[in-house]
């Protein structure tokens, strides 16, 4: 860990450089009210300030303003972005003070939930790339956001259902009032011209509710029926429809019973549990797909016009690109530079770096390590092997069997059922009383309708879907939420899963005589000394040192380490060939560590000092905290868990052994691991399948149901149904499906629930014993029973 | 009793309006963001005089070890 820093005269302390500036920062603007705010406001979560220090000049392109800005009609440009780091109401004040006080942003405004702020600005005032500068200087990077078609799609309906909503809800709240009326007019008598009058009233305010705001069930009924399948809104049209119908005839004769109230009330109550879906529906996409909508990243290509950023869609094969350590390759190329070392744990699973030299071919996607590389773009866009492991994942998406929920099967019996049932009751009462038949028959298809089971199963994968969003579990819609309830068979990656997905440290062995300072000493040491050298391996040893000791020389020699003089003594850091020359003997302690740790497939590097062997540190993707105990909670569940990796056989055999899995396969290709799934598949087993790599995506989309971390490749997060946020780890995913079955046993307790009052209305329907105020009562009452097991979920 | 055809329009006129209301806000996305509007309120938002400007100000300190 980082130590902190003090700075001389103030009472605070810093986690990192990067804090410390933004501190500084925003005490010359005058914004440290925002410490006193965040403060006052009860935040908890202090994240550490990540300042990227990107160049933002792209943004004032007129081609980019034109794709990701709204011209407005008194020549402002609005432009929304997504911010990197917001995580609280003090930082939307912040955001927007700052954007405010600059002249030219007219209007800035942070949505905290989504964290994606808009602003409008005039252009001839202030200029974009310096807004975005400023953002990120305080640790805010924006990301601009297209509005992309399926974004406005979700809006769009969003609206609409607000709409048939609201004007459901005032039609039944009005009706209601007037119903209250006729029910004490059918207790003490009312004139029949003011009767009349309020069926008449009552008729005309049933009309838009019945009309407008009903109409997405009676489109579900008629698609249901032309593809021959029995969906839940049939019996819901048919019971409005017949409610209504029967409501209108009485209206018209004069006489008989009127049921405007329990059919709006029905409507509006299915359109909020609609709402309800709907709403975390998109707050689960929203943390994944925000992601997703971000412009295409900027690259650094070098022309004869000098160092230019571009768009990424702008490159053309023959391009020459530069890209920074840490930063993905964009696109497949040709080495440039002399030598690059690439981690290309997407691609393949393997988290140690490989090493590519001049002219070697460079895939898109993989992570440049340690030096600026130069390379000359071969394939671009949908070329790019990248690209076809995309497409090779939505071909396997299309193959995946649509899941026949067990609700639509439930919905076909019911309306057979009840249809029957209003069949025999409408037949038996024209035999006994045919006046009361069709009210009778009509009454039985309206309490029958399945109010219950409309607003229970929609609220219920609401909730569950809400409950695990806020457990940074994100699932994609309620066909998630079934897939990942009758799981029997996990399959998970190796790296960024079950690992961390970085090389760190993970064994350390000294010569006994050390003590602890000295170890830690020694270690600083052999940082400071990787990090001149610019190994990849320093990476490992990179996030231990805060204050490294001074290195006076040093000398790197290729392939094998570094040596060089820290603090006046001499080290050497590298393979057992390099120490074994620098030293009189090599400790047997430490010559079976070694040993030991490559056979567990880490790679063992010797540290020797002033010509003595005297630590060996094993580098290696260090297994995730919680791994064992995730496992540990599959098996508990009874479910069949299997590794599968890209990564070497005794890696991933290492780890399987040591998180208790037994079943592992290493070195598995993309397509290898496609067909693990399918055989899985064809076995009837259903899997699902926990990965991050671009290598995993086939296979994501392909089993019954794809989890992934949200820190993934774009690809694999595309492929999955459910996202886990970097924060939770691998114990995530038992988490995930016992939510999941939780939901779905709920779902079921409620549908038992829904049953039971169908049966008593049915019954009571078809004895005639039911009327209006019977309705209007039996309805909530079930509505509500089940609404409240349905929260629960 | 007669006066319950004056009242009655009167109120299905009220509510109609506001269900006017209503589908505006709905169609201005209004109901987008329910949660930041309500603790904005609250944030005070004395105008300052000056202009800071961030960028030029991150740039000093970065020039000028501190």
């Amino acid at each position: 860990m980082p130590a902190p820093r003090r700075i001389p005269d103030a009472p605070q302390l810093f986690c990192c450089g990067g804090c410390e500036a933004v501190w500084g920062i925003l005490q010359e603007c005058q914004l440290d009210d925002f410490y006193r705010l965040r403060d006052a406001l009860g935040e908890n979560r202090k994240v550490p300030a990540r300042v990227s220090g990107k160049s933002f000049d792209y943004f004032d392109d007129p081609e980019f303003l034109r794709r990701f800005g709204e011209p407005l009609a008194d020549g402002g440009l609005r432009v929304r972005c997504f911010l990197d780091g917001v995580h609280c109401i003090a930082c939307s004040w912040l955001v927007e003070k700052m954007l405010l006080e600059r002249t030219g942003v007219r209007y800035a405004a942070l949505d905290v939930g989504k964290s994606v702020v808009e602003i409008v600005f005039s252009p001839a005032e202030t200029k974009l790339s310096a807004v975005a500068t400023a953002l990120d200087r305080i640790g805010y990077t924006p990301h601009p956001l297209t509005e992309d078609s399926g974004a406005a799609a979700v809006r769009r309906e969003t609206r609409t259902l607000l709409a048939r909503l609201g004007i459901a809800a005032a039609c039944t709240m009005n009706i209601m009032l007037l119903a209250v009326s006729q029910y004490a007019g059918d207790v003490t008598g009312i004139e029949p011209g003011i009767a009349a009058l309020f069926r008449w009233v009552s008729l005309g305010l049933a009309l838009p509710a019945v009309l407008y705001s009903a109409f997405p069930y009676y489109r579900g009924a008629i698609n249901g029926l032309r593809r021959g399948l029995l969906h839940m809104d049939l019996p819901i049209s048919l019971g409005i429809v017949a409610a209504f119908a029967v409501s209108v005839f009485a209206t018209l004769q004069g006489r008989g019973e009127v049921y405007f109230d329990s059919v709006t009330m029905l409507i509006a109550l299915l359109l909020a549990g609609r709402l309800v879906l709907q709403r975390a529906t998109r707050w689960a996409a929203n943390a994944g797909e925000n992601l997703l909508a971000l412009a295409p990243r900027s690259v650094r290509r070098i022309s004869d016009l000098g160092e230019r950023d571009v768009l990424l869609s702008d490159v053309c094969p023959g391009d020459r690109l530069r890209v920074l350590p840490g930063e993905t390759v964009p696109v497949d190329g040709r080495l440039a530079s002399e030598t690059a070392w690439l981690t290309e744990a997407h691609l393949t699973g393997e988290a140690a770096a490989v090493m590519r030299t001049r002219g070697d071919a460079v895939d898109a996607g993989a992570v440049v390590e340690r030096s600026v590389i130069d390379i000359e773009a071969t394939a671009v866009g949908e070329t790019t092997r990248l690209a076809r492991l995309a497409a090779m994942m939505r071909t396997a998406a299309l193959r995946r069997a649509p899941l026949t929920t067990f609700l639509d099967r439930v919905a076909g019996y019911f309306v057979t059922a009840v249809l029957a049932l209003a069949a025999i009751t409408l037949l038996i009462w024209l035999k006994l009383d045919p006046d009361q038949a069709l009210w009778n028959a009509a009454a039985l298809l309206i309490v029958a309708c399945p109010c219950a089971l409309g607003l229970a199963t929609p609220v219920a994968f609401g909730m569950a879907m809400g409950r695990a969003a806020r457990r940074g579990i994100y699932i994609r819609g309620q066909d998630g939420v079934e897939r990942l309830a009758c799981v029997d068979h996990v399959v998970l990656d190796k790296t960024g899963t079950l690992t961390e997905g970085k090389l760190t440290i993970v064994e350390q062995t000294f010569v006994p005589e050390l003590a602890a300072a000295e170890q830690q000493k020694i270690l600083f040491a052999a940082a400071a000394l990787e990090n001149v050298g610019g190994h990849v391996i320093a990476s490992a040893f990179h996030t231990m040192a805060y204050e490294p000791p001074t290195v006076s020389a040093s000398r790197v020699l290729a392939g094998a380490g570094i040596e060089g003089t820290v603090d006046g003594r001499v080290y050497a850091v590298g393979s057992e060939l390099l120490i074994a020359e620098r030293v009189r003997r090599i400790p047997e302690q430490l010559a079976t560590a070694a040993t030991a740790a490559a056979a567990r497939g880490l790679t063992p590097v010797w540290i020797a000092r002033d010509g003595n062997a005297i630590a060996v540190v094993a580098l290696g993707d260090r297994l995730h905290s919680e791994a064992q105990a995730a496992v540990r909670e599959l098996h508990d569940m009874k479910l069949t868990v299997e590794l599968l990796s890209g990564d070497q056989p005794r890696v991933v055999h290492s780890v399987a052994a040591q998180t208790g899995i037994e079943h592992s396969t290493g070195r598995a290709t993309p397509e290898a691991k496609l067909s693990r799934i399918e055989e899985l598949l064809a076995g009837k087993r259903r899997v699902v399948m926990v990965g991050d790599g671009v290598n995993d995506a086939a296979a994501l989309s392909r089993a019954m149901v794809g989890i992934s971390a949200a820190g993934a490749a774009e690809v694999a997060r595309d492929a999955a149904d459910v996202f886990v946020s970097a924060a939770r780890g691998p114990a995530a995913i038992p988490d995930a499906l016992k939510l999941a079955r939780r939901a779905l046993r709920i779902i079921r307790i409620n549908l038992w629930i829904a049953l039971a009052y169908n049966i008593v209305g049915a019954a009571l329907a078809m004895t005639g014993l039911v009327g209006p105020l019977v309705a209007a009562v039996l309805m909530p009452l079930s509505s509500i029973t089940v609404l409240l097991i349905a929260v629960r979920a | 009793m007669n006066i319950i055809f004056l009242l009655l329009p009167a109120a299905l006129l009220l509510a109609f309006i506001f269900v006017l209301f209503y589908l505006w806000a709905a169609r201005t996305d209004q109901f987008e963001d329910l949660d930041s509007p309500a603790r904005r309120m609250l944030f005070d938002t004395a105008p300052r005089p000056s202009d800071p400007d961030v960028t030029a100000i991150a740039a000093d300190r970065e020039n000028s070890p501190s």
